[in-house]
């Protein structure tokens, strides 16, 4: 009876196609708008006939997301209810009527509707033509066209050891009609698994039979590049002598990728693209989705054991910003090797994209340099706020992503702890900087030297405008505004970092930008504000209007080479800190005292010995300007003694002539280890 | 179902209670019936399509409202009042279907976006051939009115327009997506199942009448999925028409030639 029917409403259908454009056998093209109005009328009833008979079916239907009030659908075109391929039709739908159609129509089908082969043996045919495996469980009968004429075929897919292959097979003979790889150009996402073995989703794009990571999904371009240890090519593509190629990309034959370096780094710098955005509203690390180059396997893990010390400490032992690398000078962001567990006292350190805090303070870097600087001197007060900025954005953006936690792939405010295996070798923590090494408190900076061990002082502070607590040092405490409006202080830091601070930042400018910033955001005598105020406080961060003067605390034993000879020595680093006012240094003296208080000697000298001992961070000179820091690295021994203490002392002229007078805590020197 | 087995009793009850029923004496007869379904019914399916390297979640619930129906019945008496016959239907309606889906985010696992719509245009197709038994009880010697008992096995060829997966309009950061639209698959299944009905006709002309009919059919049928999944709905559903029964005379045996003597 259907059968009846359906011839009916087929004879029906013919005719009135008799009377159409699409009379003719074989495929004809509909492309009729509203410019034909009678034209469109009778396609417009024609495609009503044909869905009708069933000779057209509803694939899709969608609402038109350009033009409100309209939709579209999408038809297939069946032949005795097979579907054949490439016989679609589009029609868009407005209140008042069909508006367009679009499509390919056939007529006159010659060929058969039953086939010779069951699906089955399609399935297994096809596999075993292509020397792959099926994939899915069916295989669909269509009517294929090709040039000689319609063949009844089966369709499927099948994946080979490089891509997924659609098949067009024969129903009647088993004979491959077709085959074309299913890869497209768009973006696509694939899976992965990190350097901790957690399945990570990877935006890519599918190029050449292959997969780049080349993320195309998110507004700013993010590529990730693999120098497969080409480090000569590298530094030329960093230099700007020559551009990244499409070859340089890490790639992937099956978007199933295995380069746990190249996941983690691509995902990572997606995942902080999409923390700036959601938390801040950013975009990118420019807030004009600057593409972002981000370059892996700068070195081969196997050279480490024949790679000189700066190689290592570069590409091996380090990842790095560079804000000005690239042809384009628009920088880049590059993860060193890691080294493997036999190079150095058991420890295995991973690539330095396994971690996402590390990878997102690089990332934090490119912000930085897109927006306060900071990076004038790095062995100032400004550098070391480049990393703070970079630890505090990195620890962020960990919380925004991970659970809090003390494993790896969770959050914790030890920046870099997931790095090595034991965990927390290369860390600095924020929450007791103390333990890892680094000043917590204003007093034990060290300006003049390795930037990021000033940074803790800052990065405390942020801790602390969170979590609260007692200050260990200066025994302050702080209410904090809770973890679960960390977002306040993450808003408020990066307000003041990309909006209110100038590159030569200070200390003490950042706790006013960062207070001005919980105003703005909280309004004044909020908790915020309060949190900020308190947490600066305690780390001993004042508005700078003082001369100040630190010593690197309880200082380990030195090399004996700095202090011609005489076992055991120090080395120490003093930094002398301008407030409001320019200064010159008239005197200045250190005492030395065995481990029983007695003086043994003493030293120092005029602003000439000062300005010649005191080249750290800036000129050698006795003058030092407001605001800024004359710093030394000095070695003390205490002629012979394994235990002792010290004390330096400081005078200096203002410019209105006012003698100052500056001495640092006396400073025990421990037994050398 | 019930009532329809109630119809029947009823039009039993109905039946003349004289102790001896009227012969059907017809050969056999072809009936077009122009029916309507009156039932409803409702069906509902689950779809994984991997979506962002993950399996989505489609839930879909389907529902297939009245439409009208055609009905062609044949057959022949096989002894006294029964005959045995064949019966082909069709039904086809657009249904439509209400789709919640779970959308795995393109970026992170475990974090899936709602989103609920509607797909309409599904086409639902029934073509059943029904083998029948069929009892003809003529309440009176006139034969002027007509009662039919059938039914018997069915086999059922279903074709469901089914959600394989939806479309989504999203933009970045993708936290949140918008229903725009199901991709559909047909799937068809033939299954087995069972009919009951009863016409009661009246004659109109002299091989033809016309009545009513109130018939059920049923089958579970269960339509296989793009995913490794199913669809499992119920086929058939109780439909009434008017029947126009032509009516097959039996053979009257040809008169003999009268025999001529000799003179």
């Amino acid at each position: 009876m259907s059968l009846l029917i359906r011839c009916g409403m087929l004879s029906v259908c013919l005719a009135c196609l008799g009377a159409t454009a699409f009379a003719q056998g074989g495929p004809r093209t509909l492309s009729v708008t509203r410019e034909g109005q009678s034209e469109m009328r009778a396609v417009d009833l024609q495609v009503d006939q044909m869905i009708r008979s069933r000779d057209l079916r509803v694939r899709e239907t969608r609402q038109d997301e350009l033009v409100p009030g309209r939709h579209y659908e999408r038809l297939d075109q069946y032949h005795r209810g097979v579907r054949i391929v490439g016989g679609d039709v589009t029609r868009q739908i407005a209140p008042d009527g069909t508006v367009s159609v679009f499509g390919v129509i056939h007529t006159n089908v010659d060929t058969g509707v039953t086939p010779r082969l069951s699906p089955a043996a399609a399935r297994a045919a096809m596999a075993n033509a292509l020397a792959g495996a099926p994939l899915g469980d069916d295989v669909e009968l269509v009517v294929l066209a090709l040039s000689d004429g319609y063949h009844l075929a089966y369709r499927g897919q099948v994946t080979t050891a490089t891509e997924i292959v659609n098949v067009h097979l024969d129903a009647t003979t088993g004979d491959v009609l077709q085959q074309f790889s299913d890869f497209s150009y768009d973006g696509l996402i694939g899976a992965g698994k990190g350097a901790y073995g957690d399945d990570k989703k990877i935006s890519t794009r599918a190029a050449s039979g292959t997969f780049l990571a080349d993320d195309q999904l998110r507004p700013s371009t993010i590529t990730t590049y693999d120098m497969r240890g080409n480090l000569t090519r590298l530094n030329a593509i960093l230099n700007g002598l020559t551009p990244p190629a499409v070859a340089d990309i890490a790639s992937d034959a099956d978007n199933t990728w295995t380069d746990s370096t190249v996941v983690d780094a691509h995902v990572y710098a997606g995942w902080y693209y999409d923390y700036l955005f959601k938390r801040f509203g950013r975009h990118g690390i420019d807030g004009r989705d600057l593409r972002i180059p981000v370059f892996t396997h700068p070195v081969r893990l196997e050279d480490v054991f024949g790679a000189s010390s700066a190689v290592v400490g570069t590409y091996y032992l380090n990842a790095f910003s560079c804000g000005s690398c690239l042809s384009d000078r628009r920088g880049a962001v590059v993860f060193g090797e890691g080294v493997p567990k036999g190079y150095y006292q058991g420890i295995e350190v991973k690539p330095f994209s396994a971690s996402l805090d590390v990878v997102a303070h690089e990332l934090t870097h490119s912000v930085t340099a897109n927006t306060a600087g900071l990076n004038g001197f790095p062995y100032s007060e400004a550098g070391a706020l480049n990393e703070a900025f970079s630890d505090i954005f990195g620890i962020a953006t960990a919380f925004f992503y991970e659970p809090q936690g003390t494993a790896p792939l969770t959050a914790g405010y030890t920046q870099g702890r997931d790095l090595t295996v034991p965990s927390g070798i290369f860390s600095r923590s924020l929450s007791n900087p103390i333990q890892t090494g680094d000043p917590d408190h204003y007093t034990q900076r060290l300006i003049g030297f390795d930037s990021h061990y000033n940074s803790t002082i800052v990065s405390h502070a942020f801790y602390l405008a969170i979590e609260g607590g007692t200050h260990r040092t200066s025994r302050q405490t702080v209410q904090g505004v809770g973890s679960a409006n960390r977002d306040q202080i993450e808003k408020v830091f990066f307000r003041a970092l990309t909006v209110l601070l100038p590159s030569s930042a200070t200390f003490a400018l950042t706790r006013a930008a960062t207070i001005q910033a919980a105003r703005d955001l909280y309004g004044t005598g909020s908790a915020a504000e309060r949190a900020i105020t308190q947490a600066w406080d305690a780390v001993g961060v004042q508005p700078r209007t003082a001369a100040t003067v630190a010593l690197m605390p309880n200082p380990a034993a030195g090399t004996s080479a700095l202090c011609g000879g005489v076992r055991p020595s120090w080395s120490m680093g003093i930094t002398f800190s301008a407030g409001d006012a320019n200064l010159r240094i008239t005197n200045w003296r250190g005492d030395y005292y065995d481990g029983d208080g007695r003086q043994l000697t003493s030293d120092g000298g005029d602003g000439a010995n000062f300005a010649a001992s005191f080249g750290a961070c800036g000129p050698r000179s006795d003058r030092i300007l407001a605001q800024t820091d004359a710093c030394a690295a000095i070695c003390v021994n205490l002629e012979g003694a394994t235990r002792g203490s010290t004390q330096f002392s400081f005078s200096a002229l203002d410019d209105s002539g006012r003698t100052i007078t500056l001495t640092t805590p006396r400073v025990t020197l421990l037994a050398p280890r | 179902m019930r009532r329809v087995l109630l119809g029947a009793c009823l039009v039993l009850a109905a039946a003349p209670a004289a102790a001896q029923p009227v012969r059907w004496t017809d050969r056999g007869y072809v009936i077009v019936d122009g029916a309507a379904r009156i039932t409803s019914a409702s069906f509902a399916g689950v779809a994984r399509p991997i979506t962002f390297v993950e399996p989505a979640e489609v839930d879909t619930s389907y529902r297939v409202r009245q439409a009208p129906a055609l009905d062609v019945a044949a057959g022949g008496r096989v002894w006294r009042n029964l005959a045995v016959g064949a019966d082909v239907s069709f039904f086809t309606r657009g249904t439509t279907a209400a789709v919640d889906a779970k959308v795995p985010h393109p970026f992170v696992f475990g974090r899936p976006r709602s989103v609920s719509g509607a797909a309409s245009g599904l086409d639902h197709t029934e073509t059943t051939l029904n083998i029948q038994a069929r009892w003809v009880m003529p309440p009176t010697r006139t034969r002027r009115w007509q009662i039919d008992l059938f039914g018997g096995p069915s086999l059922f060829v279903v074709g469901q327009d089914v959600v394989r997966d939806v479309t989504i309009t999203e933009i970045y950061p993708y936290d949140s997506a918008t229903f725009a639209g199901a991709t559909l698959d047909h799937r068809s299944r033939t299954h087995a199942g069972f009919h009951v009905g009863t016409d009661v006709t009246r004659l109109v002309a002299r091989r033809v009448a016309l009545g009513v009919s109130v018939s059920a059919s049923h089958a579970r049928v269960d339509l296989a999925t793009a995913d490794g999944g199913s669809v499992s709905l119920n086929a058939g559903g109780v439909q009434v028409g008017l029947a126009l029964r032509f009516i097959i005379p039996r053979k009257v045996p040809a008169a003999r030639p009268p025999i001529r003597r000799r003179p």
